[in-house]
């Protein structure tokens, strides 16, 4: 069914089947997308859920101008950003309580040889998906959204202006500083 | 190309965003350059996993059922926060409304009141017209007095 209708079934007749279609449509757009901000896959299956809450709430107020598709990226980026604002300053108050302790651990880039066994290269593997999980969060919040927007769901650079409400050229630009700071940062990782 | 433009090219070369030309020369430079060449294998490791991450979903049936209980949930817990704050305003609107109820009752019993007493001495002025009648400020008295003059 069309994007527009279910949306009217949720507004008009506080309608859960269709607004549990909409979920069923867009499950993955808002889970990959909540993954690119966020450590683990739990995590981003716990973010879309407080994506689609938030959908559901906000749904009386989308204007149909623009495509629902851009609405719900909006809020995913969104709350992935708050999510991550209020762990950051959750984390700097549990650092600030082990500031005297000394117990702050360190993840070191390792390299996945072709001879380690499965469960060694799920390890290295995770470890590392942590190290650039830490790179692309040390992007600014605007070359960060670009970049995953670009390639965690692949869109295209008016598409991403569509999201982010800026220029294409900006987002052009954004994502070319995007890339040269995450190679840094990248670069960065590996030399500890 | 030298080291310096194939770092910053590095994640467009590794997206296949670069022209032919620019493409062929970083190859070239790879070729010749073994710590651009290494750094590029470390970069692309990491670089690569995005891909991995972007592959990890898998379709969740329960998530839609288990968002549609959280919004019940919150409307549960909206109307039990909102029944205290609902009686609270029914009360305040009821005493306001007796309160409004005294305060016009009264105001409307003094009206009536001045107006009685104001009826009360209007009564009092004719009955005292009626038994004294003022000459000079009747308008038949004078009428009757032109006819009599006339005659």
């Amino acid at each position: 069914m069309d994007d527009c209708i279910l949306v009217q079934k949720v507004i008009d007749d506080n309608d859960h089947k269709a607004f549990a279609e909409l979920m069923e449509k867009y499950q993955r757009m808002v889970v990959t997308t909540c993954r690119g901000f966020v450590t683990s896959y739990h995590e981003a299956e716990d973010l879309a859920q407080d994506v689609f809450v938030e959908l559901y709430e906000s749904l009386p107020g989308f204007r149909k101008e623009s495509k629902l598709s851009t609405w719900i990226y909006r809020i995913a980026v969104n709350k992935s950003l708050n999510h991550l604002r209020k762990k950051k300053r959750e984390t700097s108050i549990f650092n600030l309580n082990l500031f005297n302790k000394g117990d702050g651990k360190e993840t070191t880039f390792q390299i996945v040889s072709t001879d380690d066994t499965e469960a060694d290269y799920s390890i290295v593997s995770s470890e590392n998906k942590k190290l650039l999980k830490e790179a692309i969060n040390k992007l600014p919040e605007n070359q960060r959204v670009a970049i995953i927007l670009s390639k965690y769901q692949d869109l295209s650079y008016k598409e991403i202006a569509e999201v982010m409400d800026v220029s294409v050229s900006s987002v052009e630009s954004l994502l070319f500083r995007a890339k040269t700071n995450l190679r840094k940062y990248l670069v960065d990782y590996q030399k500890k | 190309m030298n080291c310096k433009d194939t770092n910053k090219f590095m994640l467009q070369f590794l997206d296949g965003e670069l022209s032919a030309e620019k493409t062929s020369e970083i190859k070239e430079h790879l070729m010749d350059c073994s710590d651009c060449s290494t750094e590029l294998n470390k970069v692309k490791q990491l670089y690569g996993l995005i891909e991995e991450e972007k592959n990890e979903f898998s379709h969740n049936p329960y998530l839609s059922s288990k968002v549609l209980n959280r919004i019940k949930d919150d409307k549960e817990q909206e109307s039990i926060l909102l029944r205290p704050i609902r009686y609270a305003l029914i009360a305040s609107l009821s005493t306001a409304a007796v309160f409004v109820g005294i305060v016009m009752g009264s105001f409307l019993s003094n009206i009536n009141s001045s107006i009685a007493q104001s009826d009360s001495d209007e009564s009092i002025e004719l009955l005292a017209d009626e038994y004294f009648p003022t000459s000079s400020n009747n308008i038949y008295d004078i009428q009757i007095d032109e006819t009599e003059n006339n005659k």
